[in-house]
């Protein structure tokens, strides 16, 4: 009986704390519906603000201060002034948090502002010369205004990272998803032969160039034309997807002999379930020749042999080494490449027991791959103490970032929201842990996108 | 009214496909290039390079302005000053006034010399500033791995485990950070006192920055609200009687408070603190007077904050303790 008696409180006891990440994020989503949606200017379009004044939980008037290690021009806002942006490529992971909340609660609003979200943007906000979107790593739309901005000085269409909801957009708006991507190929790449490219193109006007082709946003680019291609079986989209994959098997060989890895193996096995072969086999043999070649680089930084990312501190470009423990969870669930599965054990054990550095600005993202490894180590193990340990930085997380106000703060050491350093992340990661705890089936997006 | 709401309606169509929108000048920040012309010249003057390790913000400045402007010889000054602070171990009636934050660098240019110092504190047991003491040991810990610090950390710590009265809240801040250095058991020990003190903090009356210091660290509201609150009060205070340390505290105190709640009145009155400081310190013949490293490094600090400049980090002002 005793331990009967024990055994309900313990449970009741963790229940109220994984509850609490549950409510934690729904107040976070609700309060986002209630006071971050587009009512301003002309055009009232309901699209979710990308940043926010946490006290008054209204738009900001000011340009905050910026969290540590984030750019002036990829802010949602214009250089200088309030920042008033509306970025869905910095808000992805918070639209998938709104159709898993949707899953979870039954509660159909919130994935009905996705879905609005989504079918506003693509319909009005396309450069009708371009066709190219005012979004990803330094456009926005401003809600005031109701114009596409820059958060710089030039108004350039550049990804920010993956985007993974095609599905979505081409069940929603399945001509302006197509003409995107066709966008995308007509004004992103230069060289339809060579497949030369810059990661940054005009966003008015035709004006693409050969330049920094950086190869990470291949992969981006490949992984919208699969969609495009599977939505449509337009055969541009299978050329296009040949001359990139044609080009970086080219450029993966160096002057000396050696090879490099790329694109990364993601987007190409992504593509390759989609299209049809020939392409899909050269692209899945493209994605595990780039494992070869990643997989070596991953374990030195973990035994120590070459210097390895840091803990927590996240910078442009440069994300902590749970955020390499998050592209080996993509990976392993791609292929249940058992090699994947050790390094991401590896990876949650260098955090356990951690804690942020003394005085860094850290990121919530940072957080949210923290929690999301252990959480990935505890799927992959069994072991309970990665559940507990995921349970650790989550409250700790909580308290960092949430505070008293029901919605994260962009940094340790700053106030307002803004969802660049990944609050959306963070969230997204909280209801990682609360399905595993409760042992749920409904299906919570991976946390993998943020590459 | 009517063609008011037509050209701004017009002007909304037009500017889908063109950037319409006036550019927003770039705020003008003279802090930096100030600072730049201050330490230029005080390098040049052999007189005052000999005292620079007793000025620890501005070697970290110096840190930072190699950072900002890819010039290398105002880190080889900073080298320079540490190796020559190596040299000096405080006895142990030293007044020591600040714990010393630079002991990653010092056991990267100098390992030897840093692990010789560190033993020699321990000799020495300088203690009239536990934190100086604690963050000596644990930084020897963390870089030598030679138990000996573990020990003298443990008798250290045992007197403030067994008092009632709870640690100074710049105690605490050395307690927490070192706890980030050290094993886990002796790691939540020093969790647990700096606990006692952050709860006991609001009893003392330590400088604001001590308080800007732990909200940075913590999160914690009360922290916050005590940052917010101090700056508050300064909003409308006068910087003529401030010495040239409170005047560099007042400053990044009204950043953290910027930085914590986006008003911009904090910002405003970081740069009336900022111009008042050039006028009075920065004007005349560079020279090292007590306090100036601090400003100084309160003043890099601001002109990062005005430009949004996050690639560079400005190391926090908050030694002062």
């Amino acid at each position: 009986m005793l331990l009967l008696l024990f055994i309900a409180a313990c449970s009741a006891s963790g229940a109220s704390l994984t509850n609490d990440f549950l409510q934690t994020v729904r107040r976070y989503a609700d309060t986002m519906i209630e006071h971050a949606r587009d009512t301003y200017g002309p055009q009232k379009s309901g699209l979710l603000l990308s940043a926010l004044d946490r006290g008054t939980l209204s738009p900001l008037t000011v340009r905050p201060a910026a969290p540590g290690g984030i750019r002036r021009g990829d802010r949602p806002g214009r250089p200088w002034t309030a920042m008033n942006g509306a970025n869905p490529h910095l808000d992805q992971n918070l639209l998938r948090i709104l159709y898993t909340l949707t899953e979870i609660t039954a509660d159909g609003r919130y994935a009905k502002v996705a879905d609005e979200e989504l079918t506003w943007f693509f319909q009005n906000t396309m450069s009708p010369t371009t066709s190219l979107l005012p979004w990803g790593e330094h456009l926005s739309w401003d809600v005031m205004l109701d114009i596409p901005i820059s958060g710089g000085d030039e108004m350039m269409h550049e990804y920010a990272r993956p985007w993974v909801l095609w599905d979505r957009c081409f069940a929603l708006v399945p001509a302006a998803s197509a003409k995107f991507a066709l966008g995308v190929w007509e004004h992103q790449i230069a060289n339809h032969k060579t497949g030369g490219f810059d990661r940054h193109a005009p966003y008015f006007e035709h004006g693409p160039v050969d330049g920094k082709d950086f190869a990470r946003h291949a992969g981006f680019y490949i992984g919208t034309w699969c969609y495009a291609w599977k939505c449509t079986t337009n055969q541009v989209f299978l050329e296009a997807i040949e001359t990139l994959l044609a080009r970086f098997e080219r450029k993966r060989r160096q002057k000396d002999g050696s090879e490099v890895a790329t694109i990364g193996p993601l987007e190409c096995h992504l593509a390759a379930e989609m299209v049809p072969d020939p392409l899909a086999s050269r692209l899945l043999a493209f994605a595990r020749k780039e494992d070869e070649l990643i997989v070596p680089d991953l374990r030195k930084q973990l035994d120590g042999r070459v210097v390895a990312p840091p803990l927590w501190q996240s910078g442009y470009s440069a994300g902590t080494l749970a955020s390499s423990a998050m592209f080996c969870w993509a990976r392993y669930q791609q292929t249940s490449n058992h090699v994947y599965a050790d390094l991401i054990t590896r990876y949650a054990d260098r955090y356990t027991q951690s804690r942020p550095e003394e005085d860094v600005d850290v990121w919530p993202m940072s957080f949210g791959h923290v929690i999301s490894t252990q959480v990935a180590a505890y799927r992959l193990t069994d072991k309970a103490g990665y559940l507990e340990e995921a349970q650790r930085f989550a409250r700790m997380a909580v308290d960092v970032f949430w505070q008293d106000n029901p919605l994260p703060r962009a940094s340790m050491q700053t106030g307002h929201y803004e969802t660049i350093t990944g609050a959306d992340s963070l969230a997204l990661a909280l209801l990682e842990v609360h399905a595993a705890v409760h042992g749920l089936t409904n299906h919570v997006p991976s946390n993998t996108i943020d590459r | 009214m009517k063609l008011l709401v037509f050209i701004l309606y017009t002007a909304s169509a037009y500017a889908a496909t063109n950037a319409t929108v006036a550019p927003i000048p770039v705020p003008s920040s003279p802090y930096l290039p100030r600072i730049y012309r201050y330490v230029d010249i005080l390098l040049e003057n052999p007189t005052q390079t000999t005292k620079l390790h007793h000025y620890q913000n501005l070697l970290r400045l110096l840190y930072t302005l190699s950072e900002l402007s890819s010039k290398p010889k105002y880190r080889d000054a900073a080298d320079v000053a540490l190796h020559s602070w190596l040299q000096q171990v405080p006895a142990p009636d030293a007044q020591i006034a600040r714990p010393w934050m630079l002991w990653n660098r010092c056991f990267e240019i100098a390992p030897e010399a840093s692990s010789r110092f560190a033993l020699a504190v321990l000799e020495n047991k300088i203690t009239n500033h536990p934190g100086f003491y604690l963050r000596t040991l644990s930084a020897a810990y963390a870089h030598t791995t030679n138990e000996v610090f573990l020990r003298a950390t443990e008798t250290l710590l045992k007197p403030y485990e067994r008092s009632e009265s709870a640690p100074t809240l710049s105690f605490t801040i050395d307690c927490d950070g070192c706890a980030r250095l050290l094993p886990e058991g002796l790691a939540a020990r020093l969790r647990s006192l700096a606990r006692r003190g952050d709860d006991a903090a609001a009893r003392d009356d330590p400088a604001a920055i001590m308080f800007v210091s732990r909200y940075q660290n913590t999160g914690n509201v009360a922290h916050r609200d005590a940052v917010q609150a101090l700056a508050n009060a300064e909003l409308n205070s006068s910087p003529d009687n401030l010495s040239a340390l409170r005047l560099g505290h007042a400053i990044s105190l009204q950043l953290a408070a910027w930085r914590s709640d986006a008003r911009h009145d904090h910002l405003k009155k970081a740069r009336a603190f900022g111009d008042f400081a050039l006028t009075k310190f920065f004007d005349g013949t560079p020279e090292l007077v007590p306090g100036i490293d601090t400003l100084a490094l309160s003043l890099v600090e601001l002109h990062l904050h005005i430009l949004y400049i996050t690639a560079v980090r400005c190391p926090p002002n908050t030694i002062d303790r």
